[in-house]
């Protein structure tokens, strides 16, 4: 039987202490990528949170800033079992997107589906576009 | 609609794919120099890198894949003389016609990772489950894989 080296494990503590020499506080955090579109009558904003509970997700919308921050937890693998590669990343997350302010921002409202939290972010009825019957 | 300011000092710096995709290879290089029996046989055809993570219990390979946003039907699941190979496609959801980006950092495009197993395992028994966003696959090792415990008897 040949000895099994989990080196992803090994070479990601090593780095996490290096990490904590350094000067600035370091809190272990990623930003996930995010995609924001505009249309007609809102702003969507998709962020990638694979295997995130939406009960682990916190958004937040002051001063025009949206804050989605949370954190991907550790899944649970058997006892008995052995890591042969470990390529995902779980700690906390944390990202703001700053918005004009044309944001109703009573009206923002959320969803996960398929690894993929889409916030939607309505405009206030003044920003919205209008279109003018000439007469 | 006023346009988004890029705010240096809120926005958490996000890296370029390409970044990541370089460390991902090295990480790869290094451990595929490690890794006793799994091996990566990914190409460079794919136009992003989905995170894997696998494990091996007593009589079955446990395949974790990070697909966000990627559409059941859109994945294939293939099992050729032990290469493991997930591959499929991303694709944009874009919503309506007059959607205009402000930001787009997410991957799109088509994905392959393969991965040689070092045992065989029961093809027909291969199982996957798609759940918020991570395609688990579970690979259940054939029984002359499976590790025996033979007792020596000392005289």
């Amino acid at each position: 039987m040949l000895m099994r080296f989990d080196l992803p494990r090994t070479y990601d503590s090593l780095l996490d202490d290096v990490m904590r020499w350094d000067v600035r506080p370091t809190t272990r955090s990623f930003s996930p990528a995010v995609d924001v579109a505009e249309q007609e009558n809102e702003m969507v904003v998709r962020m990638e949170l694979p295997g995130v509970k939406k009960e682990d997700v916190k958004i937040v919308f002051e001063n025009d800033v949206l804050t989605i921050s949370g954190e991907r937890k550790p899944y649970e693998i058997p006892d008995d079992a052995k890591v042969l590669l470990n390529e995902m990343r779980v700690r906390q997350f944390s990202r703001s997107i700053e918005f004009g302010p044309d944001i109703d921002a009573a009206r923002i409202s959320a969803g996960m589906d398929n690894g993929i939290l889409r916030v939607i972010l309505p405009k206030a009825e003044a920003a919205r576009p209008r279109t003018i019957e000439v007469k | 609609m006023a346009l988004i300011r890029w705010n240096h000092t809120r926005d958490l710096p996000s890296w370029p794919s390409e970044v990541f995709g370089l460390q991902r290879d090295v990480n790869r290089m290094f451990d595929n120099f490690f890794r006793g029996g799994l091996q990566d046989d990914s190409t460079e055809l794919s136009a992003w890198t989905p995170a894997v993570d696998i494990a091996e219990q007593k009589d079955a390979y446990l395949v974790k894949v990070e697909l966000p946003g990627v559409r059941k039907e859109d994945v294939k699941i293939t099992l050729e003389s032990s290469i493991l190979t997930i591959r499929g496609e991303k694709k944009q959801d874009t919503e309506t016609a007059t959607e205009n980006y402000h930001r787009v950092e997410r991957c799109y495009g088509s994905f392959q990772r393969s991965f040689t197993l070092p045992t065989t395992v029961k093809a027909d028994r291969i199982e996957a489950v798609y759940k918020d966003g991570i395609l688990n696959i579970t690979l259940p090792k054939a029984e002359e894989a499976k590790p025996k415990q033979i007792e020596v008897k000392v005289k």
